[in-house]
């Protein structure tokens, strides 16, 4: 049985009551949903909970699926929802907490590797529009086909590999001004 | 040519920089389960019956809520006495008028200084402080573990709005009678502020998400501990 099928027995079962169902439908894609919640929170603890949200929405409305593509696809349609949300909303509250108070309490939880790099790295990813950061982190750093892409964005394959290149583009002025290719350094920010 | 290979080489080390964690599965699925038996309500008379003494476990919402109207009194009332001591010198009549013979005077709280310096104004401060903060510790702590359930959360936003008025009233307070900008008071009644402005701000459609991110924030901040301490200070000694 391949994965689509075993997919769509497991759905099946889930609409008609089976709870064992939805966990083992959940072990076939958390790890991914994770990752990609991880990548473009930067935050594990926030995707944490995005996970769970995408995950509790996705079995909400699970007889909404029509079949007519693969389940992981409309998966990622919904978590991809759930992130832009999310990051949305950090935004509009970071921009609040500036105004109103010290936010030392915020980011100073240490991580391994270079905090100069990963600072850096965080930056650029920050500047990418949301649609472009998306299509980077899931070809370029897990992976996902530009056919996974196109389908967890709901645009053609086309538009997935524009918002790709464009995200590229921006990356390389960004962290490798050195090279000649111009464009607004991270460096100069401080 | 170089720069590829440069970008390329910068693409492998962000994969390892940004590398996520394992996926904590089983931490997740708990509470996916949680949520998801949350709605799956099978209404027959018997889940009915049993559901009842559920909401009814819950009356924090309703305490925070009446002690909210509560406290409007108190804060207005003490915005509307006579000012002294901190908050500048009583205003004295000009032109007093003569009560009609036989009957008394009406008497008006004055600000007087207490024995221990402090002035009824300094005194009704701390006392709506600190019934604000029991309110707040009540109604945050109900928020930490409540559901997303309509019923139990459809008017917690308004509520929330209230407690939001009655702590921006005792900011004004506190900053015309010149308190201290860094005092663990003021800065707690900012945290609160906060608090209560993501809470104010809920929507059914993003409940459960929204909750998650305003829990994280009074997690980091430790408000309904500092809350509830400051609650249980403020009965025995000045804030």
């Amino acid at each position: 049985m391949s994965d689509a099928q075993q997919d769509r027995e497991w759905i099946r079962r889930i609409l008609a009551g089976d709870v064992q169902a939805e966990r083992s439908l959940y072990d076939a894609h958390v790890d991914r949903i994770f990752r990609l919640a991880c990548r473009m929170t930067g935050d594990p603890a926030l995707a944490e909970d995005l996970t769970q949200d995408t995950f509790v929405r996705a079995f909400g409305k699970l007889g909404e699926y029509r079949g007519d593509g693969p389940f992981a696809g409309w998966l990622h349609r919904v978590a991809t929802s759930v992130i832009f949300s999310a990051l949305r909303k950090r935004k509009r509250i970071v921009e609040f907490e500036q105004a109103t108070e010290d936010l030392s309490v915020y980011g100073t939880e240490s991580k391994p590797g270079d905090p100069h790099l990963r600072d850096r790295i965080e930056k650029a990813l920050d500047r990418l529009e949301t649609n472009h950061r998306l299509a980077f982190v899931m070809h370029d750093l897990e992976g996902y086909t530009h056919q996974e892409i196109a389908q967890a964005m709901d645009t053609p394959v086309g538009t997935a590999k524009a918002r790709l290149s464009r995200a590229r583009t921006k990356l390389k002025s960004l962290l490798l001004p050195d090279l000649g290719e111009g464009g607004p350094s991270l460096e100069m920010d401080g | 040519m170089n720069r590829e290979r440069e970008f390329e080489q910068l693409v492998g080390r962000m994969r390892d920089e940004t590398a996520p964690p394992a996926t904590p599965r089983e931490r997740m699925w708990e509470k996916i389960a949680a949520a998801r038996a949350e709605e799956r309500p099978v209404e027959t008379p018997q889940t009915a019956v049993a559901s009842r003494p559920v909401r009814e476990a819950r009356p924090w919402w309703r305490l925070a809520a009446a002690a909210v109207a509560i406290l409007v009194l108190g804060v207005a009332a003490g915005r509307m006495l006579p000012r002294e001591g901190a908050f500048g010198p009583a205003p004295v009549a000009e032109n007093p008028v003569e009560e009609p013979a036989g009957q008394p005077a009406p008497q008006i709280a004055q600000a007087a200084p207490a024995p221990n310096g402090r002035t009824d104004d300094d005194l009704l401060y701390q006392a709506a402080a600190v019934r604000l903060f029991g309110q707040a510790d009540a109604l945050l702590t109900g928020f930490k573990t409540a559901s997303c359930d309509p019923t139990e959360m459809e008017p917690v936003p308004g509520w929330a709005n209230d407690m939001l008025t009655q702590t921006r009233l005792l900011l004004g307070a506190g900053r015309a009678a010149g308190a201290e900008q860094d005092s663990p008071l003021r800065q707690l009644l900012l945290d609160l502020e906060l608090t209560l402005v993501q809470i104010s701000g809920l929507t059914a459609e993003d409940c459960r998400q929204e909750t998650e991110w305003i829990r994280a924030g009074m997690e980091k901040r430790s408000t309904v501990e500092r809350v509830r301490l400051m609650a249980v200070a403020g009965t025995t000694r000045p804030l």
